[in-house]
């Protein structure tokens, strides 16, 4: 750390709590303004590219277990700008560009067979009520080490699992309107995708569809649910504002788990793109600290 | 759900792996040599579909009961 940024740390504590709001609103306003084109241009990029790989597998052209790690690093990679749609990012409702941030939302998730409406349900009430036994969504995401978190979430896909009872749990709670248009959506995507499976497996292709969609997405909910839901909140025993979230050093660095080392800056202030959110933590990290949240050491 | 799931894809992709890969090979050679000649026999005149279609049904028909694939 500079012996200026010491210096502003050194304000930043005697600062007074209105004026850390203020503070923080300003560097939050800065990144929140204008368009993000890298998270324009990610969707769109990851969609064709996964797509693009059933053609060439099919005609024989790439092989499956090459295109296996892609299809991985695809659907993956294919929830967060779906999550950026979820908290408006792209374009809040009544602006020009609304319809760009609804598509992108619905057709980010297609590779992750979820729907955009229990994602965007489901998450904003995760957002209200974080690490609340009752009421987060994602509560059950909480595991006390590394290992018994990703064994929950390689049970995410089960028939009965304890997400997807979680969800439903949330949807009955909501507006029954946009809960109905929310579990529509989610049967719908789930028929095509087994109407896919199932045709790729009559036509003598299901080994394909294992490695292109099945495998990597089984994966890809690990790794999301890892990253996205376990480590920013463990150990998850406290609630509000700048306690229920962390920051935290990680082996994969900002890009390997996919911006969430400063997910607690995403908690706070939700409408900044990911790709800005590194950047506005390391200008909140004073400010932070002085609200003593735990940031784990990162950029120390 | 899972039943459907089991049997017209988990069964014939565990074919597909059986005839199309080596994965299952030091399985089948073991037991090609652990198991007695006529059972041998016996197994290789079933279709290997309708084995593993089998197998992936019933898979399917425990993941529907018991709530879990694992």
């Amino acid at each position: 750390m500079t012996q200026a940024k010491i210096s502003d740390a050194h304000d930043i504590a005697k600062m007074s709590e209105e004026e850390l709001n203020r503070l923080e609103r300003e560097i939050a306003r800065r990144h929140i303004e204008g368009l993000s084109w890298f998270m324009v241009f990610w969707p769109f990029a990851n969609l064709i590219c996964w797509l693009s790989l059933w053609p060439l597998v099919l005609t024989g052209t790439l092989s499956a277990w090459v295109a296996f790690p892609i299809a991985f690093f695809n659907i993956s990679y294919s929830y967060l700008p779906s999550h950026e749609a979820q908290h408006d990012i792209y374009a809040r409702p009544g602006d020009k560009l609304r319809w760009l941030n609804e598509f992108i939302g619905h057709a980010s998730v297609i590779p992750l067979v979820s729907s955009y409406r229990v994602l965007k349900m489901t998450h904003l009430e995760h957002h209200k009520h974080t690490n609340n036994p009752d009421l987060d969504p994602d509560y059950d995401s909480h595991a006390p080490s590394a290992l018994a978190a990703i064994w929950k979430a390689l049970k995410v896909r089960n028939p009965e699992s304890e997400q997807l009872l979680s969800y439903q749990k949330t949807l009955d709670r909501l507006d029954p309107e946009q809960a109905g248009l929310a579990k529509r959506d989610g049967i719908i995507i789930n028929l095509t995708y087994l109407t896919v499976l199932f045709a790729m497996a009559a036509t003598g292709h299901a080994l394909e569809a294992f490695l292109l969609w099945v495998l990597p997405l089984a994966l890809a909910l690990v790794y999301i649910r890892f990253f996205l839901a376990w480590a920013p909140h463990h150990p998850g025993h406290e609630t509000g504002r700048y306690r229920d979230t962390r920051a935290f050093k990680s082996l994969f660095g900002v890009i390997g788990t996919m911006g969430m080392t400063v997910h607690i800056v995403h908690h706070l202030h939700p409408r900044i793109p990911l790709d800005r959110t590194p950047a506005a933590f390391r200008e909140m990290r004073p400010i932070l600290q002085a609200r003593n949240c735990d940031l784990g050491g990162l950029y120390e | 759900m899972p039943i459907w799931y089991g049997l017209f894809f988990i069964g014939p992709l565990l074919a597909e792996i059986t005839l199309r890969t080596s994965i299952f090979t030091p399985a089948l050679d073991f037991l090609g040599n652990t198991l007695p000649i006529g059972v041998i026999g016996t197994v290789e005149t079933l279709p290997v579909y309708g084995i593993c279609i089998t197998i992936g049904g019933t898979y399917g028909l425990i993941a529907q009961v018991t709530g879990r694939w694992i």
